[in-house]
């Protein structure tokens, strides 16, 4: 069920009352009912998988009863092995085992030797590069001591399905969610308007904005060769906050959903195009998946390779950035994606700058200084560039597309299908960005803007939105990017 | 949380309101580029306002056609009159089994034909019915089916259009609306059928199609079947002829052929006549006035004279 | 070496690598509390307390520290 549909509105409203009405402050039986409904949810996308969740979930949580039982740091470490193994075995195996049967079988085609192995049909369960990353945090937790195991497994079980976030994150840490399953969750007036709120926001961003340009960029990507060099830059430009609007719309929902059912998701972006550098951007970016490989790859190899200076940093951050680049799927572009993005790093890591936060300061009219704003644009392009690689399916094809981009048809009117539908989301982006900009010390922008109205303009703008959402929303259903990872 | 709800209540229906109002008027003053959520075409392509307005005075069919264009373009009502049957042809754009079962729910028990004939074909059963949705609700009086119709079909367009329509419906906007009989090529002749001065096809590249059934429309497909059971009207299903080219891009024909068939009786046109691609076809998939005779005349002989 | 003397020893590094000047320390002081502390400076500090104190930290050593006071535990241990 995707959050824009008839059928999740349906399924949320019976949560909703159960949760509120019977079950208000039963702490034992809303879990109970997060968690059926829970895996109701996960089995309505992939009813096959529930098996593989409901396993992998049970065999962690034996594992972590078993680690805070044990009394040497030899088993300590095996357990904990065991459990970060079960884990990434379970990513490698779905999503890269065709991937690396596929690579080795050209590689040795290339070199002469034929190969007979064909690839498996292994088909991937939705969210799996989600939940597994929650599966194994948990038992690291546990093992550097940070939390203790949970002995209520219905709380572990539905901290691992949580229904908004299993799907496409964002990733919650053990140590902040879990406990908010153990308090007594009454009906929070305030949370849930806020809730609602945050809903609202990322529906906007996501069915007015990311899938109207959806339709204008796949047009181009489905045909690029004879594309203009000014449509695949524009193009470019519009993917990248295709995928902002898109993924951070759908974040936006999840955690709107969690504070209506009175619980925190933690928070998954920061207004990331007005970083000014690309570090800033990094940490701004998909935060909750970016902190867990911070959390526990960056940091533990730069502890490593704290003897080697900045050269040390540097191999951290390369292979913290291949592997978000890889975790996005089984092709070399996303590894390349990853490792163009860790280069980058390189000048901010050898000029100190990498090392400072400098607090954004606006200009006497509220607007960025040309020097951050020329710094903002700098770092757009920058990640703009990586996101071909992101978009494209091949290297080849990437490589196509940027060379396509540098051509002496880069000054000419850029030719879309539909004029009229980009022309129109374009409308709304500089209106989006305007709220964003407005609103960015909020945690998500309306959130800042209405503080200060009274409520009958709060509920006119509202109401604009909804009305901008039903007049100007895209037509044609399509799924959210960030469910194919 | 009585608080919550009661507040959400009051919002819901402000906000609604709110609107409503502001689509109705922005689509009597917006230029249809700036609306492209609401599809209301009184008077579009297809002649379904004069089609519907004339069906209202109609009752006691020998025959009645359904289906989408290769219907209302494919069944000249003149040509069955020859012959000697009172016929009504209420095929509409792009119609596909969701508006004919409306169509039906409204018509169908005036009309009372002893038969139906519809035309079927891979495309009805694959396409989402938008479009045809906001056709039926800008050109006829809208009601509960209607409502049921959009939910069905659960596309904002129809949605939007549905309100638009109701609204326009309520407020008699609609009343002194004429349609003109000829409207560039086409002519709509009175039973129906609209006659067209196109002429002949030039072939282009056609692409490869895989038939694809949405169970939406062959939901609706099936309780059409009932309802014309429980009537004891005879059904015969008509996949009018194409071009060639067009109809050997179907790699698993054999599979509608089938389908159709569990259903009732059933015939095949492009397996039957042969007509040629050129003289007796205005486009890949239509026939023109010399094709529509040919066409014509082999159906009575099959179905009547057999 | 006595614990106060790793504390001040402790402090002064802590102000040369955050750049905080005026920063006083807790053995309940945290991460979060201190502006320039975070996990990339935090690296910073223990190449600078391991230089500065001649001993090395295990990985796991590391990780398990919620505050200053558990650091110059770690720290108290390992130093003659």
């Amino acid at each position: 069920m995707i959050f824009n549909s008839v059928s999740f509105a349906g399924f949320f409203l019976v949560v909703f009352f159960l949760y509120y009405s019977p079950l208000k402050g039963n702490t034992k039986a809303q879990n109970w009912l997060l968690l059926l409904s829970s895996y109701f949810f996960y089995g309505f996308a992939d009813w096959k998988m529930v098996p593989l969740l409901l396993v992998a979930t049970t065999i962690i949580y034996f594992l972590g009863k078993a680690l805070s039982k044990s009394n040497s740091d030899k088993n300590s470490s095996i357990l904990t092995y065991l459990g970060v193994l079960t884990g990434v075995g379970l990513l490698v195996y779905f999503k890269y085992f065709n991937f690396f049967i596929d690579s080795f079988s050209s590689l040795f085609n290339a070199i002469g030797l034929h190969s007979n192995i064909g690839s498996f049909n292994i088909i991937m369960p939705l969210g799996i590069s989600f939940f597994s990353f929650k599966l194994i945090s948990y038992v690291v937790e546990i093992h550097r001591g940070k939390i203790e195991y949970c002995k209520d497994f219905v709380s572990f079980s539905t901290y691992i399905a949580f229904f908004p976030t299993i799907l496409s994150g964002p990733i919650d840490k053990p140590n902040t969610f879990i406990p908010q399953l153990q308090q007594r969750r009454t009906f929070d007036f305030a949370l849930a308007v806020d809730g609602c709120k945050q809903m609202l926001w990322g529906l906007f961003q996501k069915v007015v904005i990311a899938d109207n340009l959806a339709a204008v960029i796949n047009d181009v990507w489905g045909d690029l060769p004879g594309q203009s060099s000014s449509t695949l830059f524009l193009t470019a430009i519009l993917f990248s906050i295709q995928l902002y609007t898109d993924f951070s719309g759908y974040s936006h929902m999840a955690i709107g959903v969690g504070k209506i059912l009175g619980i925190q998701i933690t928070k998954n972006f920061n207004y990331p195009f007005f970083s000014r550098s690309i570090d800033e951007f990094w940490r701004n970016w998909h935060i909750s998946l970016t902190s867990w490989l911070t959390e526990y790859i960056f940091m533990p190899l730069n502890i490593k390779f704290r003897n080697l200076g900045k050269l040390g940093i540097i191999l951290a951050i390369i292979v913290n950035m291949v592997v978000v680049g890889v975790w996005h799927g089984p092709n070399w572009t996303f590894a390349l994606f990853g490792l163009y993005n860790g280069l980058l790093f390189i000048p901010l890591i050898i000029s100190d700058s990498f090392f400072e936060k400098k607090k954004l300061k606006p200009n006497k009219y509220g607007l960025p200084t040309l020097k951050d704003l020329s710094k903002m644009i700098g770092t757009f392009l920058l990640i703009t560039l990586g996101l071909i690689l992101f978009r494209a399916d091949d290297i080849g094809q990437a490589m196509g597309y940027i060379s396509d981009i540098f051509s002496n048809s880069l000054f000419t009117i850029p030719e879309f299908e539909e004029k009229f539908k980009a022309l129109r989301t374009v409308v709304f982006i500089v209106f989006f960005f305007a709220i964003e900009w407005k609103g960015r010390l909020g945690i998500y922008a309306i959130d800042e803007i209405v503080k200060k109205w009274n409520n009958p303009i709060r509920w006119s703008f509202y109401s604009l939105l909804i009305l901008a959402i039903g007049m100007f929303m895209a037509s044609d259903e399509s799924p959210f990017i960030y469910f194919q990872f | 949380m009585k608080k919550f709800i009661l507040r959400l209540f009051l919002f819901v229906n402000l906000a609604g309101f709110f609107y409503i109002t502001s689509l109705v008027v922005w689509t009597l003053s917006a230029p249809s580029m700036f609306n492209p959520n609401v599809y209301y075409n009184i008077g579009g392509g297809g002649h379904m306002f004069s089609r519907l307005s004339e069906v209202k005075n109609q009752e006691d069919l020998d025959v009645l056609f359904l289906g989408a264009s290769s219907a209302y373009r494919g069944f000249d009502t003149r040509i069955f009159s020859d012959f000697g049957l009172r016929t009504f042809n209420l095929g509409s754009s792009s119609q596909t089994p969701i508006q004919t079962k409306v169509l039906l729910k409204r018509y169908l028990e005036k009309l009372n034909p002893k038969a139906v004939i519809f035309a079927v074909n891979p495309a009805i059963f694959n396409m989402d019915g938008v479009e045809s949705s906001c056709d039926i609700i800008a050109n006829d009086k809208n009601d509960l089916n209607s409502l049921k119709m959009a939910l069905r079909i659960n596309n904002i367009k129809t949605y939007n259009t549905l309100i638009y329509g109701f609204t326009r419906d309520f407020m008699g906007l609609n009343t002194s609306f004429n349609e003109p009989v000829t409207k560039g090529p086409d002519k709509y002749v009175s039973g129906g059928f609209v006659e067209t001065e196109r002429g002949f096809y030039q072939p282009t590249q056609i692409e490869e199609k895989e038939i694809s059934i949405n169970p939406n429309q062959l939901k609706s497909f099936t309780k059409i079947v009932q309802m014309l059971e429980s009537k004891n009207i005879e059904l015969i299903l008509v996949y009018a002829p194409i071009v060639k080219d067009e109809y050997r891009m179907y790699n698993n024909i054999g599979y509608f052929d089938s389908l159709m068939m569990s259903y009732s009786k059933y015939y095949n046109f492009n397996e039957i006549v042969s007509l040629n691609d050129t003289l007796h076809y205005y486009d890949a998939r239509h026939l023109n006035q010399n094709g529509v005779s040919l066409f014509n005349a082999k159906l009575i002989e099959i179905i009547y004279e057999k | 070496m006595e614990r106060s003397k790793i504390f001040i020893e402790l402090t002064e590094l802590f102000i040369d690598n955050l750049d905080e000047e005026g920063l006083v320390l807790k053995d309940t002081t945290t991460a979060m509390e201190i502006d320039g502390w975070d996990s990339l400076t935090h690296i910073i500090l223990v190449v600078a307390i391991e230089k500065h104190f001649k001993i090395r930290f295990t990985s796991r050593e590391i990780h398990s520290w919620k505050n200053v006071g558990e650091m110059i535990n770690s720290i108290e241990k390992k130093v003659e």
